[in-house]
């Protein structure tokens, strides 16, 4: 008997070349799998599907899989996703960002997307590190570690992605890590379908631009330490570990419906009728 | 601005961006009158691309060629860039709105429905491949990254030259279609004002009290900067004796009048100004009658 193909391959493109860019051990794909297993879960058809990125080894995600795909430049995969999600509120946009690409140069976008709680689904692949330029560090490389522009320990304090989004409004906060794949995948089911914007931090690994610096291991010893350095929530009292599971999830407001009502109340507008704000006021006698 | 407008070109997104330019650079005159970013309008996006970038010269223009500039974004999917001068962007001007109609609007070209397979960047029936929206049925990859017919990532020189050679082709080919420019008494004129946006407006002024005063002088106003209208230039060079070129920055619309004019005899001149003011008719006058210039010397 033949042997059953995993669901996934249903979801890549046949018409692509492979292999991937990856790196042979790196934890990127992972987050690919839970991916497409969850919207699969879910139940989206791929038509209704739109997976945007933005610019590094993350952002390479898209084109090998069957949604409708876009690959922007770095930092921006928000504002793509916004206009997208504007101009078509069926469909169930997602992005896929490093954590350099979602927090460095697109940390602006970040906290006005959790802002305006706008219905995106944020996936933010966090290996601790510029990957694809060659191991620079990134907003969130722990402080004291060796990196390529780095190498005496880097000087920053690191920032908690789950802590900021929360704090800046965004709907769903989770957390979890290419070690924990069942419970990935179920965050990035409950993402997708809740409404607001939504975000899903995967801790992953770099083995070839972070872990050789750092002493981490082999590839297989970096995927294992992500289960020794993380606590789940619900048993962190105390514990000085980097918590995982759901910081918050409080489905909320619908900005692209309400922003689809105002458009409805602009048409509605007639022309020739000023709106109360621009009408001129009246000074100095002069009509 | 700039990186995304290369993906723009690159994903030969139809879009129109407005620059209402000020004084610059940095911060630099806010909120004055300057024509420092034409060259900008054209180079500003790294890698070499074609572009459109259109120029009003009053508020009716802006109004009118709004349209035009989102019917040729659609019509050849390319970024253009609106440039105003802040004094146009701040005017306040009677508008006569067109009828419904008289500036057609076009929509862009669609794949037809149900194709086996869909090339998002295919040469199929023309230069400028057919679009088809996000979540219509056609699943496909947009990437800022060089790419295929297919979209995909491609280092092949041969697709990356075919590439380039169609995007460029799908402007120069239709620049009958794309540039706009305005003439005004060149039938007999030896001298030719040259100008684009406010400073226009000094120039048509100049010319015509210049004409009052007996002088054979025109204008040409572009309202379609970039492609610049080389050969429009080119075979003015060939009629008229000298050439002015009133701008509200150091010399760079004067840069291309001279590139495209092969007549070395005919003299080409500009007026500068960047504290912020604009170029008067008087200013223009002015320079017509100096004496160094060719003509006025007797
Ligand atoms: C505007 C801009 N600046 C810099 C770069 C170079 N660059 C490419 S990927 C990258 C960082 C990638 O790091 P991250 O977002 O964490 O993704 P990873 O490769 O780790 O998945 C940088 C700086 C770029 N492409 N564009
Ligand atoms: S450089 Fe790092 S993040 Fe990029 S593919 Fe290799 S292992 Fe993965
Ligand atoms: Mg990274």
């Amino acid at each position: 008997m033949a042997r059953k193909l995993p669901l996934i391959h249903r979801y890549l493109r046949k018409d692509k070349k492979f292999p991937t860019v990856w790196c042979p051990g790196c934890g990127i794909g992972v987050v690919l799998g839970s991916l497409i297993r969850a919207v699969h879960n879910a139940g989206i058809p791929k038509d209704d599907v739109v997976l945007v990125s933005g610019i590094g080894c993350t952002g390479r995600m898209p084109v090998y899989v069957d949604f409708n795909t876009l690959h922007t430049t770095h930092g921006r995969a928000l504002t793509f996703a916004s206009g997208v999600r504007l101009a078509n509120p069926k469909l169930k946009v997602i992005t896929v960002m490093g954590d350099g690409d979602a927090i460095a140069i697109g940390g602006n976008h970040f906290i006005h997307a959790c802002r305006r709680n706008i219905e995106i689904t944020a996936i933010v692949v966090n290996n601790f590190i510029y990957g694809m330029t060659g191991g620079q560090f990134s907003p969130t490389t722990p402080t004291g570690d060796i990196s390529a522009t780095s190498p005496y320990g880097n000087l920053a304090q690191s920032v908690d992605i789950c802590e900021l989004a929360r704090d800046c409004g965004a709907s769903y906060v989770a957390r979890s890590t290419i070690y924990h794949v069942n419970e990935m995948e179920k965050q990035i089911a409950r993402a997708v379908t809740t409404s607001g914007f939504s975000v899903v931090e995967v801790l992953s690994t770099c083995y070839s631009r972070y872990g050789k610096l750092n002493q981490k291991g082999s590839p297989r010893e970096m995927f294992r330490a992500l289960k020794d350095q993380t606590v789940p929530i619900a048993k962190a009292d105390g514990d000085e570990r980097i918590n995982r599971g759901v910081f918050i999830d409080r489905a909320e407001a619908a900005y692209s419906d309400t922003y689809q009502a105002i458009m409805a109340k602009a048409r509605e507008h007639d022309a020739g009728e000023p709106l109360p704000l621009l009408k001129p006021a009246r000074t100095g006698g002069t009509p | 601005m700039q990186e995304n407008l290369g993906y723009a070109c690159i994903a030969e997104v139809p879009c129109v961006v407005v620059n209402v330019q000020r004084g610059g650079p940095s911060t630099g005159l806010p909120t004055s009158p300057a024509q420092g970013d034409l060259m900008q309008a054209r180079w500003g996006t790294h890698g070499d691309h074609p572009i459109i970038a259109l120029y009003p010269t009053s508020v009716q223009e802006a109004f009118e060629l709004t349209m035009v500039a989102f019917n040729l974004a659609e019509k050849y999917r390319t970024p253009v860039i609106f440039l105003m001068d802040e004094v146009i962007g701040h005017m306040r001007e009677k508008v006569v709105f067109p009828r419904e109609g008289q500036i057609p609007v076009l929509e862009r070209r669609k794949p037809p429905k149900g194709l086996d397979k869909f090339q998002p960047f295919a040469e199929d029936d023309g230069l400028v491949p057919a679009m088809a929206a996000f979540g219509e049925g056609y699943r496909y990859h947009v990437t800022g990254l060089h790419h295929d017919p297919a979209g995909y990532p491609t280092l092949r020189p041969d697709e990356i030259n075919r590439w380039f050679e169609r995007v460029f082709a799908k402007i120069e080919q239709n620049l009958d279609d794309i540039l706009l420019y305005r003439e005004e008494d060149l039938e007999d004129a030896e001298t030719v004002i040259l100008s684009c946006g406010i400073t226009a407006r000094a120039a048509r002024a100049a010319a015509r009290q210049a004409r009052e005063q007996g002088r054979k002088v025109g204008t040409l106003t572009l309202q379609t900067i970039w492609p610049f209208p080389e050969k429009v230039v080119r075979d003015l060079g060939s009629r008229v004796r000298r050439i002015l070129v009133p701008e509200l920055n150091r010399g760079q619309l004067i840069r291309e009048v001279q590139r495209c004019v092969r007549h070395p005899e005919v003299a080409i001149g500009g007026i500068n100004r960047l504290d912020g003011g604009v170029i008067t008719p008087a200013q223009i006058l002015e320079k017509l009658e100096e004496r160094s210039w060719p003509g006025n010397s007797h």
